[in-house]
């Protein structure tokens, strides 16, 4: 996932906001603190990726 | 019994990281490895392969971009071809590497013909400072392990990944971590000297 938001040119939005700044914010980040499992799609602001293929 | 001589092993510790890129596409990660099993066993098949190619999943990051931050949070290289994901590796293979690192283990011991069953380390200072007692031995390399464990997690990556792939790829948290570990190995070898 993260090779796509690095490749994908979308990765300096989601850094400033939710690995730099105030990353106690960040959904995935949330997960991992409270020992969940992260699901692959989890965006950082709580929302899921759609993982449906596009025909 | 036998040690491997330093070119030799030396060749084998470099030539294991290219054959483990070459076969499989990605860094050896001992760590890692230990890490998905575990992480397999707590929470089952949620981190899954989502199943789409590398484009499918940049569109779809693209456009979740775009929702969350606008049109402008999208940079020139949004039409830049997407990766080639490597795919994830079965729990199968994850297993089969780390009793293969065990057997592997025990087949050089065997070969240079000092394997014995023991319940201390092979090295005399353990014995000096700690004692033949299987239990205090157990508890000894049991604690040591744990702190291994912290100590692997908190710098995302063990020896392997650090030690072997990061710094021979020059990248510097393994540089910093790696002379970490070091050096507090040769401290605490150093300091263990004198407990004599």
């Amino acid at each position: 996932m993260y090779a796509i938001f690095q490749h994908s040119g979308t990765l300096g939005a989601w850094k400033a906001l939710y690995c730099t700044a105030t990353y106690t914010n960040c959904a995935r980040y949330d997960k991992v603190r409270l020992g969940q499992s992260v699901p692959p799609n989890l965006l950082p602001n709580g929302k899921l990726l759609n993982l449906t293929p596009t025909p | 019994m036998e040690h491997w001589p330093w070119y030799v092993s030396g060749l084998a510790l470099a030539s294991i990281p290219l054959i483990h890129w070459v076969g499989l596409s990605r860094s050896l990660a001992v760590s890692g490895r230990v890490t998905a099993l575990v992480n397999r066993v707590r929470h089952g098949r949620a981190d899954a392969d989502p199943g789409m190619t590398g484009d499918e999943l940049a569109r779809a990051v693209r456009e979740a971009t775009i929702a969350a931050f606008g049109p402008a949070a999208v940079g020139l290289q949004s039409e830049a071809p997407a990766p080639t994901l490597a795919k994830r590796l079965s729990m199968l293979n994850h297993v089969v590497f780390l009793l293969a690192m065990a057997v592997g283990g025990f087949v050089s011991v065997w070969a240079a013909g000092g394997w014995s069953a023991q319940m201390t380390l092979r090295a005399p200072i353990f014995s000096e400072i700690f004692g033949g007692q299987a239990w205090v031995t157990a508890l000894v390399l049991g604690g040591g392990g744990i702190l291994v464990g912290f100590g692997t997690r908190m710098a995302a990556g063990c020896t392997t990944g650090h030690g072997l792939c990061g710094v021979s790829r020059f990248q510097k948290g393994s540089l910093v971590a790696t002379a970490m570990f070091f050096g507090a190995g040769t401290l605490v070898s150093v300091g263990l000297e004198f407990l004599r």
